[in-house]
């Protein structure tokens, strides 16, 4: 009898066990979201009158259909490390006004200000462009933004004296009901919209870009490497350029003994940015992870005497090229401290050995 | 006299040994030579071919590099918990709720914006739980404080790395809030996770927190966080 007992409870906490679990899983699935961007920056170029378009891939990596809508918000940097800080919400300049509404987002050739992407798919959309011969010369930053739709139901619900139907409607939202009973009568949540921008940078008219070194500095004496090196280019002109180059550095017998490669950034019309550098081949990515945003590291630890770092940089394919040159000095610090100290004894100990010879004479 | 020689000696070395401040120069802007002129990227700049020790990158040439195209340029973005329920309220008893956010793929300089539409708010009454002021009235949306005071009421927030170090750096102290951003009030959306360090991948927990007062009515208190994901330049 007893055994029987076992047995269906046995049989009983395999049923129920799995589809806890199942249950469990479902719920949680609900409520998360993973989006996906593919490019995340693209640079587009135009002269007027012309046209452009880009593609933009865009992927649902949850099990849950996405409500999405897409909004353009221009961007300027902010910093100097590529980082970017919307203008004002409700200050969208009447520039940026006027280009919005020559910037078309088609789905499959359709124009879309909305997508409902299914579970796991992967949407590709198009960014198209048309701008007009009377458009001056001018470059325009600007994200495209899809954001999750939640706030439009949340909007809603969130307005004084809310109709019993939407509250309804609140409640049969199928994220609310996997919450927990108890707490569903209490309805205090905060519901979390999400989106993901891809940056733009569209460059309007013939580009011929204007700047300069604004800083290429090191610490003047090193105890020993790495050397850091700060390099701050500056943007004087009307479009974004996107500076190749690289800093060579010599030893006092002019025999080159390191290279860094700058990593080729963009610098965007009137800013000044901190250029780091491309990761070497010999870098671990332990190491890559290391690397500043802010300057560059020559990987070199024992360095003894006078070098000079001398940079050569092309702001574009067709110049121009700037060059500079700095020098350095490096000597281990505390390797000197040692020697001093023993020099200074071993002439101390000479005099006191020759005294005492001399008094034993 | 032989000591004094001996203290000369010294003097010499001591010359000798110790860099001259004026190695330590930096050439200034007169070095710097600004020439307009068409690259040949082949053509090999500067034309320094003395014997070299083996470049990391490249080592035979001293070409400017070509710039390659960078192969990720997907970006994704991770959050859990797309409903924050912080259950029953109740007068002097702190609410804690959590999140997790993360970033992956091409995410040089990304950062994460955060806003709300406003304050938890009763959606029968339009009472609010207001934004916290900390325990000595000095958070805002840009500055964190100190909040653990149970007779501190209000609403507010916190970050917290799991992943390098994104999170701004006022919240490094424990027990640290912020207010959110109201966009109902014009507040611009805070920058609340960059990628300072150059990571491959970030992840962050942002802790949401409420303690309300015997005055704030029972109700229904709701609104919406925004989070936007955005890859730097």
């Amino acid at each position: 009898m007893k055994s029987k007992r076992l047995i269906t409870l046995l049989l009983l906490s395999l049923l129920i066990t799995p589809t806890l679990l199942l249950l469990y899983a479902n719920q949680s699935q609900a409520q998360s979201l993973s989006i996906s961007i593919n490019p995340a920056l693209t640079h587009l170029q135009i002269t007027p009158p012309g046209q452009t378009t880009a593609p933009l891939t865009l992927e649902n990596n949850t099990d849950e259909q996405l409500d999405i809508k897409i909004i353009l918000k221009p961007f300027h940097p902010v910093g100097e490390n590529g980082a970017i800080e919307y203008n004002n919400q409700n200050q969208t300049e009447e520039k940026y006004k006027k280009l919005f509404s020559k910037i078309i987002i088609t789905d499959n050739q359709t124009p879309t200000t909305s997508l409902i992407i299914q579970p796991r798919q992967k949407r590709n959309l198009k960014i198209n462009i048309n701008i007009n011969h009377d458009e001056k010369d001018a470059d325009y930053y600007f994200s495209i933004i899809f954001l999750t739709n939640n706030q439009l139901k949340a909007e809603n619900l969130t307005r004084t004296n809310i109709p019993t139907q939407q509250f309804k409607s609140f409640q049969s939202n199928p994220q609310i009901q996997d919450l927990d009973p108890a707490s569903k009568n209490q309805k205090n949540y905060s519901l979390i919209n999400a989106g993901i921008a891809a940056n733009i940078l569209l460059s309007i008219g013939s580009k011929h870009p204007n700047g300069n070194i604004q800083e290429f500095s090191t610490s003047p004496y090193v105890n020993s490497g790495p050397v850091n090196f700060t390099l701050r280019m500056k943007n004087t002109g009307n479009h974004l350029y996107k500076p190749t180059g690289m800093i060579l550095i010599t030893n006092m017998f002019g025999q080159t003994i390191g290279r860094v490669d700058i990593k080729p950034e963009n610098i965007l019309a009137g800013s000044i940015r901190s250029l780091t550098q491309i990761p070497t081949l010999t870098s671990t990515a332990a190491k890559y992870q290391e690397l500043p945003l802010d300057h560059i590291l020559w990987n070199e630890n024992f360095l003894l005497g006078l070098y000079t770092a001398s940079l050569t940089i092309a702001l574009s394919e067709k110049g121009p090229i700037y060059k500079q040159s700095i020098t350095f000095f490096a000597f281990p610090l505390y390797a000197l401290i040692i020697t001093i100290l023993l020099i200074v004894i071993t002439i101390y100990l000479i005099i006191r050995i020759k005294y005492y010879i001399k008094y034993i004479k | 006299m032989k000591k004094q020689k001996y203290i000369c000696t010294i003097l010499i070395l001591l010359y000798i040994f110790i860099p001259p401040s004026s190695h330590a120069e930096i050439k200034q802007e007169e070095n710097m030579s600004i020439e307009i002129e068409d690259i040949n990227l082949n053509s090999g700049l500067p034309t320094a071919t003395p014997k070299q020790k083996p470049s990391p990158l490249n080592n035979n040439t001293t070409e400017i590099p070509i710039p390659q195209p960078e192969f990720n340029q997907t970006f994704t973005f991770n959050i859990s918990n797309l409903i924050i329920d912080y259950g029953i309220i109740s007068a002097t008893n702190s609410i804690y709720r959590s999140n997790n956010l993360s970033l992956s793929g091409r995410i040089n300089n990304a950062q994460i914006n955060l806003y709300q539409d406003h304050p938890p708010t009763s959606f029968e009454s339009n009472i609010p739980i207001p934004d916290t002021t900390c325990d000595n009235g000095s958070c805002s949306q840009t500055t964190a404080a100190l909040w653990e005071n149970t007779l501190t009421y209000g609403f507010g927030y916190r970050c917290e790395n799991i992943t390098g170090n994104t999170c701004p750096q006022d919240f490094n102290n424990k027990n640290y809030y912020r207010q959110l951003s109201d966009t109902s009030k014009n507040e611009p959306p805070q920058t609340i996770i960059t990628n300072k360090q150059n990571l491959n991948n970030i992840q962050t927990q942002i802790i949401y927190k409420i303690n309300t007062s015997k005055t704030q009515p029972d109700s229904n208190y709701i609104n919406t966080i925004t989070y936007i994901a955005t890859p730097g330049y």
